[in-house]
């Protein structure tokens, strides 16, 4: 057992981080608006969208816990979200797609050359899948999708559903040109996401666009599962970056002729901080853990995450916010951008109280396990 | 990054858990419980020290020339793992072992790691810590215990306070002033103290859980072997600092991490039978949501315990982040029984032997000692200006 990036995640974090700051100067966030080309092209040249693609379709084939402290820089630089909708969607087709599908899908994904948006959430839906109200019948896909990031650029919507009444859910890759398609860009807290809300009207699919590879019916619980994890750790970028910026800020900003960082209240705050996204970072790096080896509690272990690595996110934010005095509330310095996406990060993929009972749920399962097992030992 | 065991890490934790099932007395923790009164308890956790050491599963990560088993990382983990699932009893000799240990083992002479640490490992001798005094808390370097040199000893006089444990304690490792002329640092000596020598009283303190684990231990003319001193004669700061690294450390967290989480278990089976408005109180999303966040943040205790470890493996020096770890703990530990009272609903107001007290009042006694996790071993403001000094580089 060992709870450690190795040298060459190391080392691949290093060269990324190196070429994300280069892509996205924080100075020009705001000017870049929706427009995610800077980070796409530099992601697709190095290759970094074949991460989770598997060599034989001319991925990287490697795991989640490769990508993890990449996630993380992509949060740290406000990167746009399409990038880690389009990794997580790498994940689903490559285990849940059939061979044909993967041959169709794979390459192009990992060449950076096809891009996938999400579209899981629904405005009167919780986050589960079984009780979503998009469906798929007598092959037509109904419903009604929000928060599709960057939905305008996408080639490709990967679009979770209920077959019919039932209870069952599969994922549908639905082109975004399709007939009875329509994407209408949504006022977004984080203009930078480009969100859309995207009506599938009677949307004729053919059989080969649902997922039908190993164990269909798992394939919106792994998107969730990938997606909280990944988020997860974008989330944490976030507030590594306040508690960064903040401490930055409390050693040279003077008052009473002091730096503000020598004042208690200040330096207290950001101690706090930093404990936390140390936890935070522990909580993302199991999740990528237990979801790349498919263990048992991956699904606890994404939930785990998402609760506690976005309620940091945001309170760093709040708490940086704070420290950086009537700075942090100006537009211009610019660290409302950080907590508006941490907004997103939070209200996407579930948000801290639906994981909260996930875990509590799974907990109390597995104790109940441990207790039959030790009944029928005895 | 890898979370699976090998072949022979299995086979250690089959041979750790079916020790554990011979060693602890018959229906232990469903019809066996520790001694209800303090010293009787204390005795019991002695004797399961004792029970540890002769089944060679005691201080496992020491060498084995100590009476260690050389653990590795992932062992040290799994016992943690198995002691948690067993629901062992606490150590009594905590402070020898984690602290006086680790100490030893760093800073101490070979003599001095031959005479003391065996010992320890088979709780033949517990120990305490003589740090805090009434005029030196968080100002640990304030220190006014003297110890002035008279030929081949040192002469201790003084008052230590908050000493865990004192009145069980066969020693005491405590940092004295040698040298009152100089900056205070650098004044201070690291001197194991024998607390069977003349001179030295305890009187116990009254906890505000009404226990009375924590003394005031007073030392009037005690004579010291100058042998008795670690590291050099004015030179015990450094120590000192490196032992409440080991306090505040991930070998320390995952031990605790266990108690805590026994106190969750027992709690979520405590609010799944307990009844309110003829529901069980675990339905209740309120309280569900409480649950869920302690449990996210035991596990990240554990999580995070493990990281570090596996850092320090690789060769990484332990330094500032053991304050993160503490702070961290002692407030998720804080919050988790504040929900388990708060859980309790009107039933909360009754404790200890009252008919109707749940649990036999423990969630309430836990409560209470919980209130000193944020102040022992450095308080959460001390940790805190340790972290923003020297992790974040905020001016002092």
């Amino acid at each position: 057992m060992n709870f450690d990036f190795d040298e060459q995640q190391v080392e691949l974090h290093s060269t990324v981080a190196r070429a994300l700051a280069d892509a996205l100067p924080f100075e020009t966030h705001e000017m870049r608006g929706s427009d995610d080309s800077a980070a796409w092209d530099m992601m697709a040249e190095l290759g970094l969208f074949g991460i989770l693609v598997p060599e034989a379709h001319g991925g990287l084939g490697l795991s989640l816990v490769d990508l993890a402290l990449i996630a993380e820089e992509l949060g740290t630089r406000l990167a746009p979200q399409s990038i880690i909708d389009t990794l997580v969607a790498a994940d689903v087709i490559a285990r849940h797609a059939s061979e044909r599908q993967r041959g169709e899908w794979l390459a192009a994904l990992a060449s950076g050359g096809l891009r996938v948006a999400l579209a899981w959430h629904e405005a009167g839906a919780g986050y589960e899948p079984s009780r979503m109200t998009t469906t798929f019948r007598d092959g037509v896909l109904s419903g009604e999708k929000i928060l599709v990031a960057h939905a305008a650029a996408a080639d490709w919507l990967l679009v979770p559903f209920r077959h019919g009444d039932s209870v069952r859910t599969g994922l549908a890759m639905v082109p975004a040109g399709a007939k009875g398609v329509t994407r209408a860009r949504s006022e977004s807290v984080d203009p930078s996401c480009d969100h859309h809300k995207v009506l599938f009207n009677r949307v004729a699919i053919a059989p080969a666009a649902i997922l039908d590879g190993r164990a269909p019916q798992d394939a919106a619980a792994r998107l969730f599962d990938v997606a909280a994890a990944l988020f997860s750790a974008a989330a944490l970028g976030i507030a590594g970056e306040m508690v960064r910026r903040s401490a930055e800020y409390a050693r040279e900003r003077v008052q009473f002729d002091k730096p503000i960082g020598s004042f208690q209240a200040i330096k207290h705050k950001c101690a706090d901080m930093y404990t936390q996204v140390v936890a935070a970072r522990a909580a993302a790096y199991y999740a990528v853990c237990v979801l790349s080896e498919m263990g048992e509690d991956g699904p606890r272990g994404a939930s785990m995450a998402k609760a506690f690595c976005v309620d940091t996110a945001v309170e760093c934010c709040h708490q940086g916010i704070q420290v950086h005095g009537g700075m942090g509330f100006t537009w211009e310095l610019g660290l409302h951008h950080f907590l508006r996406r941490a907004r997103i990060l939070a209200a996407s993929f579930g948000d801290s109280d639906f994981h909260r009972e996930r875990v509590i749920e799974a907990t109390l399962e597995q104790a109940a396990l441990a207790a039959e097992e030790a009944r029928s030992a005895a | 990054m890898d979370f699976n065991y090998s072949p022979q890490e299995e086979e250690f934790r089959a041979s750790l858990r079916s020790w554990l099932a011979d060693a602890l007395p018959k229906g232990w923790g469903e019809t066996v419980f520790e001694p209800e009164d303090e010293d009787g308890r204390a005795r019991f956790r002695i004797e399961w020290e004792r029970t540890l050491f002769r089944g060679g599963w005691a201080c496992i990560h020491w060498p084995r020339e100590f009476g260690g088993r050389d653990a590795t990382l992932v062992e040290q983990a799994i016992y943690a793992e198995e002691l948690a699932r067993a629901r062992v009893p606490e150590g009594i000799n905590i402070i020898g072992r984690n602290l006086a240990g680790s100490t030893l083992l760093e800073y101490g002479t070979n003599e001095q790691k031959q005479r003391y640490l065996p010992k320890i490992v088979s709780c033949d001798e517990v120990w305490c810590q003589g740090f805090s005094e009434p005029g030196a808390g968080s100002d640990l370097a304030s220190v006014r215990t003297r110890a002035e040199l008279d030929s081949d000893h040192f002469v201790v006089n003084g008052q230590k306070v908050w000493t865990s444990y004192a009145q069980y304690s066969d020693w005491c490792f405590a940092l004295v002033r040698t040298d009152p002329d100089v900056r205070k640092h650098a004044g201070l000596t690291f001197l194991l103290i024998d607390m069977k020598s003349p001179g030295v009283s305890t009187r116990p303190l009254k906890q505000i859980s009404g226990e009375n684990e924590f003394n005031e231990t007073f030392f009037d003319n005690v004579r010291v072997p100058v042998a008795n001193v670690v590291g050099t004669v004015n030179g015990g700061w450094k120590i000192a600092m490196s032992t409440l690294a080991h306090e505040r450390g991930p070998e320390d967290a995952l031990g605790r991490q266990i108690r805590f989480k026994q106190e969750l278990d027992q709690l979520m089976a405590t609010l799944a039978v307990l009844q309110r408005d003829g529901k069980p109180l675990i339905e209740n999303p309120v309280i569900r949501q409480g649950l869920g966040q302690s449990v996210i943040e035991l596990e990240l205790m554990r999580l995070t315990a493990l990281r570090q470890l596996s850092q320090y493996e690789k060769g990484i020096e332990r330094g500032a982040e053991a304050s993160a770890n503490k702070l961290y703990w002692s407030h998720a530990a804080q919050d988790m029984f504040e929900r388990a009272i708060d859980a309790l609903g009107p039933l909360a107001a009754l404790s200890g032997k009252d008919p109707l007290a749940v649990a036999g009042g423990r969630f309430q006694l836990s409560y209470l000692q919980s209130r000193a996790f944020s102040i022992y071993s450095g308080s959460s403001e001390i940790q805190r200006n340790i972290i923003g000094e020297r992790i974040l580089g905020l001016p002092k």
